[in-house]
């Protein structure tokens, strides 16, 4: 997720995008892995355990799990990864900008 | 004085010692004699143990075999299950009442897909252990035979024992056997609402069953696609609250993740 998340940022970056993550790992891991994986954007931490508050009332039992939610905040995709999710996101921004504005 | 001491020590001696033989004597001749008193139990455990055995070394062999080999000898060498058959048969016909036998009908179940087991075997199983705990083990070995009657069965023991322990058992081993199978999502369903409302507190080896499904199921109807992702209000690791709906207005890829 880390080099592919790192570069679908880098070509969302003027596009209304983010990822937002939400961390199982113990904080030290957490903020390591941030450092390390040199990655930019957002994440909940959950408590740093599996069985956080977050990943509990999501029902995530298995990592990564992913949810692609539109602008409108309504969930379009689940487990989608690599190109499919660069399709997904790409599919949503044309959505965006296709839908006449408000 | 002295001498006679010294005979009489002499002579309680030898007593002590004759007596000491003949108690360690008869304690063997006991021993040979009476054929060791061995349990159901240990006699069913002690076949099952020899079966594994030979499962292990016969894997081993396969194991030690050239890859081209491997298939033709799986073939012909496969442990066959027949005689372990017939000698746990043997302990449950003349054990009717003992319990232990359950763990000899679940063994049977499991080698011969449920074909070992036969009508009167299962009425004997709803006569004596419909409301035996121990049944509880035999319900997904039932289970994963495949096998119509055994299915019946564990259908029968969720609809009639007096236990509701036992009857939620039998329920969650029908619900798993169907987990995932599209065809009859619909049988699952239904399942999984009756041990969410009807057995709220199942618990199954010490996992909270019900409370699982409940959570997977609403989880299923809250999270699915076209629905409103549920809020979050969290904070990162530095204790900077944040919310789910501070990026409406963009597309979130919400990635649960870890880097272990």
């Amino acid at each position: 997720m880390y080099p592919h998340g790192r570069s679908l940022v880098a070509r969302m970056k003027d596009k209304p995008f983010t990822i937002l993550g939400v961390n199982s790992d113990s904080a030290e891991a957490y903020k390591k892995a941030i450092k390390e994986q040199k990655i930019t954007w957002p994440s909940f931490w959950d408590g740093g355990t599996t069985s956080g508050p977050i990943a509990r009332e999501w029902a995530v039992t298995s990592w990564p799990t992913i949810y692609i939610i539109d602008a409108k905040g309504v969930i379009r995709y689940k487990n989608t990864r690599g190109k499919a999710m660069d399709q997904a996101v790409d599919t949503l921004i044309k959505e965006m900008e296709s839908a006449p504005a408000q | 004085m002295n001498r006679h001491l010294q005979n009489l020590r002499y002579f309680f001696h030898m007593k002590l010692k004759i007596f000491l033989l003949a108690i360690t004597t008869a304690s063997h001749l006991a021993i040979a004699q009476t054929p060791a008193q061995t349990s159901p139990e240990t006699e069913i455990n002690d076949i099952i143990n020899a079966h594994r055995t030979e499962l292990f070394q016969f894997m081993k062999n396969v194991r030690a075999l050239p890859e081209e080999k491997k298939e033709e000898f799986r073939q012909s060498h496969s442990p066959k299950a027949d005689q372990y058959v017939s000698a746990l048969r043997k302990i449950i016909d003349t054990n009717l009442k003992d319990p232990a036998i359950l763990n000899a009908y679940g063994w049977i179940a499991q080698y011969t897909r449920g074909t070992g087991l036969n009508a009167s075997d299962y009425a004997h199983l709803t006569e004596h252990y419909l409301n035996d705990p121990k049944i509880r083990d035999l319900l997904p070995p039932l289970i994963r035979t495949q096998n119509k009657e055994a299915h019946d069965f564990v259908q029968q023991v969720s609809e009639k024992s007096s236990e509701k322990e036992i009857r939620g058992h039998a329920l969650y081993a029908l619900a798993m056997n169907l987990d995932g199978n599209e065809a009859r999502v619909d049988e699952y369903n239904t399942l999984i609402e009756k041990i969410i409302n009807d057995y709220p507190d199942l618990k199954i080896r010490g996992r909270h069953v019900a409370k699982n499904l409940k959570t997977e199921r609403d989880a299923a109807i809250n999270l699915a696609i076209g629905k409103t992702a549920p809020e979050i209000i969290g904070a990162d690791v530095d204790g900077n609250e944040m919310k789910l709906s501070d990026y409406r207005g963009q597309i979130v890829v919400l990635d649960f993740w870890g880097h272990w």
